[in-house]
Parts: structure tokens; sequence; C-alpha cells
């Protein structure tokens, strides 16, 4: 399906009048190709909570309806010029819709503008039309792959990417959780999430966290896998990382001299391996050790959980469990056969 | 003189009535004792040459009088019962300024420890410990008010230099005889019987004059090399940097500032210095007349008088010297 409509994007603008660059809106018309399949074609993955809840799967990804309004013809006619605002749960996230005060990008006025920024939010709306699809007059966005997740109240099926930042509340783009330093609620944090299959491991979360006794998901039959092999992309969640990251920002929060000195010589080996790099630059081998170590210190410096929380200490075990006990393949074969 | 105070302090607690525990704010009214004592048994321990300031020496302690604006100009003021009835449910004299336990909350109840299955007593043993606090520096000398103040010392500034009074750092900076903590403070103070502040302080009772600005302006140069790290990510700490830390923070932390070891600190302090110097970029820390300031911090030290006790260990001292 053939869309064509005009976008939005915040640009530094520099026009006829304005002595130096400012906000403002532009326009620009974009043509953009939304996928469209039968149900032949991009059959249920994954059901659950009774076949209520599903993904479709196609082109090698999960899809899952748009909530709330799903019609696609009601969700498409929202588009612009006949809604100046994007629609939370659809484009919210990718774009900006024209208002009265956008000027388009061809007028006269304008002497300069950002052409970075200008590519960059391009991207953005090609990466919306990307992940739309039609099945059957319903609109259907690209999602994870569906994961167990445990959560205060227990275990629910997610299906949500970890987004970069925490975006506000009319920025959210569907199917992504926010990266919050909330304790409880509605973050982002990779230790509570499972692939389905792990339905064990993550009971026994729930009732080593918080207490909660449920029924393993796998074994009761809580989730329909249709298509087996949409299940179990590679688990490379970065969890090692998330957990030196929080480890590292609980401390900056109290003094530096109320840190127990134990703990700070645990810290050390860690802060020193991650200083001047970009967390995904490390040898993860070494930040598990240098994360033990400092483990090990902070149950002797910080027994009572003062300083690090229990959460996050939880989260700390947890990322570490995950990667020691990572299952090792002997399989020495190379995935891809030599050419002949 | 015994005094009842109301007090008031937020404490978690949970209602014999209610299902989940909250943050109330309580009230009561504890029993305090002021201590009573003549002018005879507190006697004139210094005072300052320009404003007549005296200082009483009672149980090895400084105090100042507190007056209202007639006493000072010599007429009727309060009488001590007038002013006890008005410190007892309101304030006077800024008396109980900076004590958390006298600010008014909205809407307290008054605390009964029956109506609470759960109840935080550590919140409300901190709120009368600090009432105590309070009262325990307050002095009555023949019916006047007089508070605990520092002993007194010279503050070297850039215009000339004066003489205070205040506890420096030790606790809120609202109290009455407190004041803030400020960078490198005691780098520039002088102890009230030397040399160069005789023109402004008399002493009187030489042995109530027992500062250390030596040891203390290390301890201060240890304490704000720590808080130039403390708003600070981990991360970024260079490692050289970091591991020169360590030492610092394991003589400084969980310590009195009596006890901390300043031999010990010079050392760590001097090294930590250098390594700044060489590899920090952060121009708030990297700073070099920041670090110039700690330099001299530690020469301070270094040049103190050392007497001849200090250096002979306790056994070779005899009884006769």
């Amino acid at each position: 399906m053939k869309l064509t409509f005009d976008f939005a994007h915040r640009n530094t603008v520099k026009t006829r009048s304005s002595i130096a660059g400012r906000p403002l809106s532009l326009s620009e018309t974009v043509t953009l190709e939304i996928a469209e399949a039968t149900t032949m074609d991009a059959p249920v993955a994954v059901s659950w909570d009774n076949g209520s809840q599903f993904t479709r799967w196609h082109d090698g990804r999960h899809f899952k309806a748009v909530e709330g309004e799903s019609d696609a013809s009601t969700l498409l006619s929202r588009l612009p010029p006949h809604s100046t605002e994007p629609v939370r749960g659809f484009t919210a996230g990718f774009m900006l819709y024209p208002t009265t005060d956008t000027l388009h990008i061809d007028d006269p006025k304008i002497e300069h503008f950002d052409e970075r920024t200008r590519q960059r939010r391009l991207a953005n709306v090609r990466e919306w039309a990307n992940s739309c699809l039609v099945v059957d007059g319903r609109m259907y966005m690209a999602c994870a792959e569906p994961h167990y997740r445990v959560y205060p109240w227990g275990l629910i099926v997610a299906t949500e990417w970890g987004a970069e930042d925490n975006p506000g509340f009319y920025e959210h783009r569907p199917n992504t959780i926010g990266k919050g330093d909330h304790l409880n609620s509605g973050s982002w944090f990779h230790t509570e999430r499972f692939n389905l299959g792990r339905g064990e491991e993550a009971v026994a979360m729930a009732k080593l966290w918080h207490g909660k006794t449920v029924i393993n998901p796998d074994s009761a039959g809580m989730v329909d896998i249709l298509i087996p092999t949409s299940i179990g992309a590679p688990d490379d969640r970065p969890v090692l990382y998330e957990a030196a990251d929080q480890l590292l920002n609980s401390l900056n929060h109290i003094e530096f001299r109320l840190i127990p000195p134990i703990l700070l010589r645990g810290v050390q080996p860690m802060s020193e391996l991650l200083w001047g790099r970009e967390a995904r630059e490390v040898n993860p081998d070494h930040l598990a050790e240098t994360l033990d170590t400092a483990r090990s210190a902070l149950r002797i410096g910080d027994p009572e959980m003062r300083i690090v929380r229990e959460p996050h200490v939880q989260r700390l075990d947890e990322a570490l469990r995950r990667w020691f006990d990572a299952e090792i393949s002997f399989d020495v074969s190379p995935t891809k056969g030599l050419n002949p | 003189v015994k005094i009842e105070v109301m007090i008031s302090y937020e404490a978690q607690c949970k209602s014999d009535r209610g299902t989940s525990s909250y943050k109330g704010k309580f009230y009561e009214t504890v029993e305090l004792e002021i201590v009573e004592t003549t002018a005879a048994a507190a006697p004139v321990a210094t005072e300052t040459c320009q404003w007549q300031q005296q200082t009483r020496w009672f149980a090895n302690r400084h105090f100042l009088p507190r007056y209202d604006e007639d006493r000072r100009q010599g007429k009727q003021g309060l009488t001590t019962e007038e002013a006890l009835e008005i410190i007892q449910d309101g304030t006077l004299y800024a008396l109980n300024c900076g004590y958390k336990c006298f600010e008014r909350n909205q809407r307290p109840s008054f605390f009964d420890a029956s109506r609470y299955l759960e109840f935080d007593f550590v919140a409300r043993d901190q709120a009368i410990a600090e009432a105590k606090l309070c009262f325990d520096r307050i002095l009555l000398i023949d019916g006047d008010i007089w508070v605990e103040c520092a002993e007194p010392y010279l503050i070297r500034e850039e215009f000339g230099s004066k003489v205070c009074h205040d506890f420096a750092g030790g606790g809120n900076s609202s109290r009455p005889n407190h004041r803030a903590l400020n960078w490198l403070f005691h780098s520039n103070v002088l102890r009230a019987d030397d040399l160069a502040a005789a023109r402004s302080i008399r002493v009187l009772i030489p042995e109530s004059i027992a500062l250390q600005p030596e040891r203390e302006t290390i301890i201060d140069a240890a304490k704000f090399l720590l808080e130039d790290y403390s708003c600070f990510y981990l991360w970024d700490i260079h490692p050289q940097v970091f591991s020169a830390l360590g030492p610092v923070q394991a003589l400084y932390s969980g310590r009195d500032r009596a006890e901390i070891d300043c031999e010990a600190l010079v050392e760590p302090i001097l090294h930590l210095l250098n390594l700044i110097e060489r590899h920090e970029d952060e121009e708030r820390i990297g700073n070099p007349f920041r670090i110039a300031g700690y330099r001299k911090a530690v020469e301070r030290w270094l040049d103190r008088d050392m007497s001849i006790a200090d250096i002979l260990p306790a056994q070779a001292i005899g009884n006769g010297l």
C-alpha cells in the first residue's frame, strides 16, 4: 500500500527574518510503502492469554496488533493532514505532524537548516513504515520476540524492546519500554526477562524476588507456540553492562566518604576496566570477574543493603548467575558451511 | 530547672484501624533539664578586646550570652520565668533554630503508643535526642540565658581578621553559634592564644584553649578531596586516581574528627594530589589553585610547632617532665 503524506520534524532553521537559527518545525512530503499480507503469509506465531493476545510472523519478525483502535483504515485516516497530533501507539515517537506554524521545506523564507537532523528524522519515518503491517484490515506493528517478564505482581508475557532513554509520554513508541531507574514499576531491565521455554527460571525468580508463587507457564500451556522457528533468538542481552551501570549508579547517590572502604576497593577493578571505554567494548569475561569481586565486597561492606538496595543486588545476582550458568556449547562446527 | 517542651517528628507507622503503613506526623511533650549555675562557678574564660564579648567556662565548655535587645541596652527585659515560658512552646532568641524536632508540622497528632501496631521508634528517639542536645547546650547563669559556643579563634580574611565563636560544620549551620564549614575553612584559622590574635582576644583561662588548627586543616583537606569526587560518576575517575583515593578514604571514613590519624594522612594525600595534577582533566577538580590549597593545608600540618611530648614515646617522658 502506497501512502503519500506530509510529516513534520523539529529543526534549527535560519529564516530570512531571523538573526540566527531557531527551532522551528519543517514539513515535507514523503511517499512510503506499507506492507500488506494475507493471514496465510503472516500466520499467528505465538498466542497467550487464551488466544486473546498473539503475534504474527512475517518477514522474519514478530508483529502485534495496535492496542486499542486497530482498524487499519481508521488509523491511516488519522495521518496528516486530517490530524495535527501523532497517534500514541501508532505514529508517536516516529514523527511529528504539521501544524499551523509549520513551514514547508521549500518555503522561500528558509535560508538554512540542519540537513543531518532532517536525514535522521526521515530515517525514523521510514522505520515507522517498515514496522507497519496490514493483515486482514487490521494494523500490526513490529514487536520483540515474546518473552516472560517477572514483575512484582507475578509473571506476564511481554513483547517490548528496551528504549535507549526514557521518552516522554507523547514520544513513546509502540512496543518499547523506557529505561527508568524505578525499582518496581515499568522500567526496562534485562535480568527480569526470560526467553520462552525458560519458564522454571522465571517461576523461581518470581518466588525469590517478589515472594509470588506462580505456576510454570511452560507446563501449564499458558503460551501457545504455533511457529517454533520464530522463537529462540540468541540470548545476548547486555545484562552485565546494565548490572555494572546500575551498581556504580547507586554508589554515586551517596557521598564518597560514606562508602565503606572495602566496597570502594571491590569496585575499583570494575571502574578501572570501564574507564574511558564504551560499555560494549569491554571484554564480558573481564567484566563478569570484576563484577563478581564487587559483589563479594558488597556482601561484606553493605550487608544490610543500605547503599545498594535489595532490587539492585538481586539484579546483580541474576546477571552474574546468567553469565556463569550459561550453557557452554562444545559444538565447534561452523554455523555456515564452507564454500564448495 | 526542668522544662517541658513540645517536639514533633515524622515516623512511619501502622495504625490499628488502617491496613497499610504510612508516614505520620506526631507531637508530644518531653521533660528536659536546663543546667543552672552562678557566675562564680562559671568564670570568664576569654573576652574579645573590641566588642567586650565574654565567654564563660563551665564544665569544660565555652558559653556566650543570649540577650534580647532591651537587656543589651540596660533596660528591663524578659525575666527568666517569662523567657522559659516562651521557650516551652515557641522560640526565643533563635535558641532552637536548626533543630528539626522544633519545627512545626502541619496537623500533627498526639503520640500514643497504644494506638499503633507498628511504629518507627528510631525516628522518635532521634527527635528526643535532638531536643536533649538543644537544651544541653543552654546554660542559665544567674538567671541569664547562655548558649554553648566554640572556643574563640581568629579568622584571617582578605582585608583583616576577626574573632569567631562558631562551631564550624557541627550539624545544621543555622543552629545558634554554628556556621557552615567552607572549603578548607580551618586553613585561615588561628588559635586564640596565638601571638597574632593577642590584639583581638584576651585569654583569661589558658587551659580552655585547645584548638589545633593545623590538625583541623589537614582533616579539612581530606574531607574536601573526598567531597570533590562525591558528585562524580565512578566510571569517570581515572583508575590511578581511584586507587589513590582508596587510602585517603579508608583513613577518613567512619571516624570522628578527633580520632583521625593525621600523620598517616600526609603521604596518601600528597600522592593523590600528584596523580590528580597529572591525570585529572575535570576543570573543577584539577584546578591548580585548588590543588595548591590542598598542598598548603598539608604543609601547615608538617610545619606545626611540636613539643617533645609529641615525638618521644609516652614511656620515655618521666613523671617529672
